[in-house]
């Protein structure tokens, strides 16, 4: 674990100064998009050649618009805070040079949680992921947990 | 010439032995064709002296110097696209380019891979082969999506085992 921990934070430099941990261990049968959204048993992708999920209302490609959509297609909505939602889960969406790159999806307790890759899943708190491998957080949504 | 079957190994053994005389006489490389998808010893011509003809020796020697790359490359990707969320990120990598680069000669080494360990390598097989063989009821499972490209390559280059 602590060689997890290790690898993690060479990755994402930001995780050193802040209080996070392993919830799971490395796999890679889902991604970052899908766990954010609720899933781990497949991976969700807009490869040309469409061996990965991808939410069929959405457009199929890497352009930040396209993770919005997908979102939008499951009933989140655009807000404006991360701040917690009584009756909401939330979700953080980020991007680099105008390309989605990841998503992290907020707790009960106010952290989040991520896939990272093939990796692990982590609990952290909203910045740690910053940086230039995944770039910045571009957009939060929210959507009713009663739905 | 004759075509042989070289099940046994031997012809490796001779393509070894014969090492010294092919650094003496090269063989253009633009003269050879190009080689099929999981080209092994058994495609390899030899002589009516049992000896390999050279340009089946540079093939020999080439596949293997081939293989050992795609093999480096494999471990490279895998290390590469540990934190990588996106099939289109994957296309950026460095070894992901390599083996595409390397086209059908590194497809034995995917399939092998792949064998041991489930992964995003089959987005690399279908761009190597413009083949695609995932069923519907695969998309999205790693696992299903793997099983189906070894049932194919199983199907199309390795009879035995389909």
């Amino acid at each position: 674990m602590q060689n997890l921990r290790v690898l993690a934070e060479q990755e994402f430099p930001h995780l050193a100064n802040s209080r996070w941990q392993v919830t799971s261990p490395p796999d890679n049968s889902y991604n970052c998009i899908a766990w954010a959204a609720g899933e781990n048993h497949r991976r969700w992708d807009v490869d040309p050649q469409g061996f990965w999920y991808w939410p069929p209302a959405a457009t199929r490609g890497i352009e930040f618009n396209c993770l919005v959509e997908a979102y939008l297609s499951l009933g989140y909505e655009r807000c404006s805070s991360p701040a917690i939602e009584e009756g909401y889960e939330k979700v953080a969406l980020f991007s680099k040079n105008g390309n989605w790159t990841h998503a992290a999806r907020q707790l009960s307790n106010g952290n989040w949680t991520s896939k990272l890759g093939n990796f692990i899943d982590m609990e952290h708190e909203l910045g740690g992921l910053d940086g230039n491998n995944y770039g910045q957080i571009e957009l939060f949504m929210k959507r009713r947990l009663d739905r | 010439m004759t075509q042989i079957s070289d099940s046994t190994g031997l012809g490796r053994k001779i393509a070894l032995s014969l090492l010294p005389a092919i650094t003496a006489t090269p063989v253009a490389a633009t003269t050879l064709p190009a080689q099929p998808i999981g080209i092994g010893y058994d495609q390899v011509r030899y002589t009516e002296s049992s000896k390999m003809d050279s340009a089946s020796l540079f093939n020999v020697i080439n596949h293997e110097a081939k293989s050992a790359e795609s093999h480096r490359l494999v471990q490279q990707f895998h290390r590469e696209s540990m934190f990588v969320s996106s099939v289109v990120e994957l296309t950026q990598l460095e070894s992901y380019q390599a083996l595409r680069d390397i086209g059908n000669r590194a497809v034995r080494v995917l399939i092998s891979d792949l064998r041991e360990t489930p992964s995003m390598l089959v987005n690399l097989l279908g761009e190597i082969t413009g083949e695609n063989p995932v069923r519907p009821d695969s998309i999205g499972n790693v696992v299903s999506v793997t099983r189906d490209w070894i049932n194919w390559y199983d199907r199309e280059y390795n009879p035995i085992a389909a």
